[in-house]
C-alpha cells in the first residue's frame, strides 16, 4: 500500500464507523419512537410525568 | 442539573437543542478537514500526517467519554441523579468505538512510519486497555437481565476503572522505557507548527461537538427505550415493580 | 478481633476440605507452564528468557479462575447475607475472606513457582527473584480480582466476565511483577524499584479493593 493508501484507509473508516454511530442513533430512535407510538394506539399510556 | 432531573424536561430540551449540535458539528468538522488538507505536509511524514487529524481527536474523545463516564458514575452512586445511568449506559459504546477508531488510525499511521501494524509504544498500548475496559462495561451491562440493577454494579466498576486510568498509563510509561525500541517516535513532532495545530483543535472541537449530539441523541434512545418496557409489562397485565 | 480470626478459619478450612478448590489453582498453574512449551517450543534459551513473564501470565490466570469461589458459595447457600449482617464492617469481611483466598490459593502459586522455573530451565537468581514478586504480587492480584468476583456473585452467566473485568485492572501488577523479576535478573534498574512499587499496589488494593467489593456485594444482595 502506499502511503496515500494508508491515509485513504484510515479516513475511510472513520468515516464508516462515524457515519455507523449516527445511522445507529437515528434508527435506534425510530424503532422506540415506533414502539411508543404503538403502545399509545393501543391505549397504554403512562399516568403523570415523571419516569 | 436539578431540572434535568426530571426526564420529561430532559426528552423536551433536548429535542430542542440537539438539531443545532448536528449542524454545529457538520459545520465545524467540514471547516477541520478544509483547514487540515490545507495545511503543508509534515517534514518528517509528508502527507501522513494527514492521519494525525482523525487520530488525535478519536484519543482525545476517547479519554473524555471515558470521564463523562466516570462523572455519570459519580452521578448514579453518591448523587442519585435519574439520568446519570441513562447518560453512562448511552456513552458506552460511542467511547468505543471512537477508542477502536483511535487504535484503528493509529495503527494504519504506524505501518507506513515504522513498518509494523502494531507498535506497543506507552500512548497506543494505553488505549489498548482503555479499549478493554469500555468492553469490560459493556459486558457488565449485558450480563444483567434488568438493564435498571446494572446501573449501580456498572458505575462502581466504571469508577474503579477511572481510577486505575493514572495507575495504568504509569504502569506502562514505565514498561515502555524498559523496552525501548532502537529510535524514539513520537507521533507528533517535538512542537507542533501552528499551521496544524489550529486544524487539529478544530478537528478536536468537531469531534466533541459530534459526540455530543450521538450522547444527547443516545441518552433520548435509552429513556425511549425504558418507557417502552414499562409500559410493555404494564400492558401484560404484570405491575411494574417501583424503580 | 477474635470475630476475624473465627472468620479467617472459616475460610481456610472450607478452602481446604474437600470440594473447597483450594490447591486448584497450583495444579492450574502447572498445567498452564507445561503447556507453554508445546507452544513455544522447547528451547532452552528461549524457555529461559520468557520463564519469569510464563510464571506470572500462569499465576495470573490461575488467580482469575479461582476467584469464583470467594463469594459464590456463600451467595448460593445464604451465608453471604449473614455475613453482610454481622457487626464487623462488610469491607473488612472482604478483605478478611481475600486474604484467606490468597493464602489457600496465592500462596500455594508461590510455593510452586520455583519448582515450575526449574522446568522452563529459569537459573537460581531468577528463580528467587520470580518467588519473592509473586510473593509480593499475587495479594494484589486476589485484592483486585475481589472486586470482579463482587460485581458478579449474582449474575447467572458470568462466566468469562470476571477474567474479562479484572484483566484491565491487573495489567500494572503484571508489568511491575515481571518487571522487578527481569530487574533482578538483567538489570540496569535495581529490583527495589519496581518491587517496591509492586509492594505499593498490593498494599493500594487491600485498602481499597474491599471497600469497592463491600459495595458490590450489597447491591447485589438487594
Amino acid at each position: 500500500m502506499t502511503h496515500m493508501g494508508f491515509i485513504a484507509a484510515a479516513y475511510a473508516l472513520t468515516a464508516i464507523v462515524l457515519s455507523g454511530l449516527i445511522v445507529w442513533v437515528v434508527i435506534d430512535g425510530r424503532i422506540q419512537k415506533a414502539a411508543l407510538d404503538d403502545l399509545d394506539k393501543r391505549g397504554i399510556r403512562r399516568r403523570g410525568g415523571g419516569a | 442539573m436539578i431540572e434535568l432531573a426530571n426526564p420529561t424536561y430532559f426528552m423536551a430540551l433536548s429535542q430542542r437543542v440537539l438539531p443545532w449540535l448536528w449542524a454545529a458539528t457538520a459545520v465545524v468538522i467540514a471547516v477541520g478537514l478544509f483547514m487540515a488538507f490545507r495545511a503543508p505536509a509534515d517534514y518528517q511524514q509528508g502527507l501522513t500526517v494527514l492521519i494525525m487529524y482523525i487520530h488525535v481527536p478519536a484519543a482525545w474523545l476517547a479519554m473524555m467519554c471515558y470521564s463523562i463516564i466516570a462523572i455519570s458514575a459519580l452521578g448514579t452512586l453518591v448523587w442519585r441523579h435519574p439520568l446519570a445511568d441513562v447518560s453512562a449506559k448511552a456513552a458506552a459504546p460511542i467511547g468505543a468505538a471512537f477508542t477502536f477508531l483511535a487504535l484503528v488510525t493509529g495503527s494504519l499511521w504506524g505501518k507506513p512510519m515504522w513498518g509494523t501494524w502494531w507498535v506497543w509504544d506507552a500512548r497506543l498500548t494505553s488505549v489498548l486497555i482503555l479499549f478493554l475496559m469500555y468492553l469490560g462495561l459493556i459486558a457488565l451491562w449485558r450480563a444483567f437481565d434488568d438493564p435498571a440493577r446494572a446501573a449501580r454494579p456498572v458505575a462502581i466498576l466504571a469508577l474503579v476503572g477511572f481510577v486505575n486510568i493514572p495507575i495504568i498509563k504509569f504502569s506502562v510509561d514505565w514498561w515502555n522505557t524498559l523496552h525501548q525500541p532502537a529510535s524514539v517516535f513520537r507521533l507528533d513532532g517535538p512542537t507542533i507548527d501552528a499551521s496544524m495545530l489550529t486544524p487539529l483543535l478544530v478537528m478536536g472541537v468537531g469531534y466533541t461537538l459530534l459526540f455530543l449530539a450521538l450522547h444527547v441523541a443516545a441518552m433520548r434512545n435509552e429513556v425511549m427505550r425504558r418507557r417502552v418496557r414499562a409500559l410493555r409489562v404494564k400492558a401484560a397485565g404484570i405491575l411494574a415493580p417501583a424503580e | 478481633m477474635s470475630a476475624v480470626v473465627s472468620l479467617f478459619r472459616r475460610e481456610t478450612r472450607l478452602a481446604l476440605r474437600v470440594g473447597g478448590g483450594a490447591m486448584m489453582g497450583a495444579v492450574f498453574f502447572l498445567i498452564v507452564v507445561a503447556i507453554m512449551p508445546f507452544a513455544v517450543g522447547p528451547d532452552l534459551n528461549l524457555l529461559q528468557r520468557i520463564g519469569p513473564a510464563i510464571l506470572w501470565v500462569g499465576a495470573l490466570l490461575a488467580t482469575l479462575i479461582g476467584l469464583d469461589r470467594l463469594f459464590q458459595a456463600d451467595h448460593e447457600d445464604g451465608s453471604l447475607d449473614l455475613l453482610t449482617m454481622m457487626e464487623m464492617p462488610l469491607a473488612v469481611v472482604v478483605a478478611v475472606k481475600a486474604v484467606a483466598h490468597w493464602v489457600t490459593t496465592g500462596l500455594p502459586l508461590v510455593v510452586v513457582a520455583p519448582l515450575l522455573g526449574l522446568m522452563l530451565n529459569v537459573d537460581p537468581d531468577a528463580l528467587l527473584a520470580v518467588s519473592l514478586t509473586l510473593l509480593v504480587g499475587t495479594p494484589a492480584l486476589t485484592f483486585v480480582g475481589t472486586i470482579g468476583a463482587a460485581l458478579t456473585v449474582a449474575l447467572r452467566r458470568g462466566g468469562l466476565l470476571v477474567p474479562v473485568l479484572v484483566l484491565p485492572l491487573a495489567v500494572p501488577i503484571l508489568i511491575f511483577g515481571v518487571g522487578a523479576t527481569n530487574a533482578a535478573i538483567t538489570g540496569p534498574v535495581p529490583m527495589s524499584t519496581p518491587l517496591t512499587v509492586l509492594a505499593g499496589f498490593t498494599l493500594l488494593s487491600l485498602v481499597l479493593a474491599p471497600v469497592a467489593a463491600a459495595a458490590s456485594l450489597r447491591l447485589a444482595l438487594e
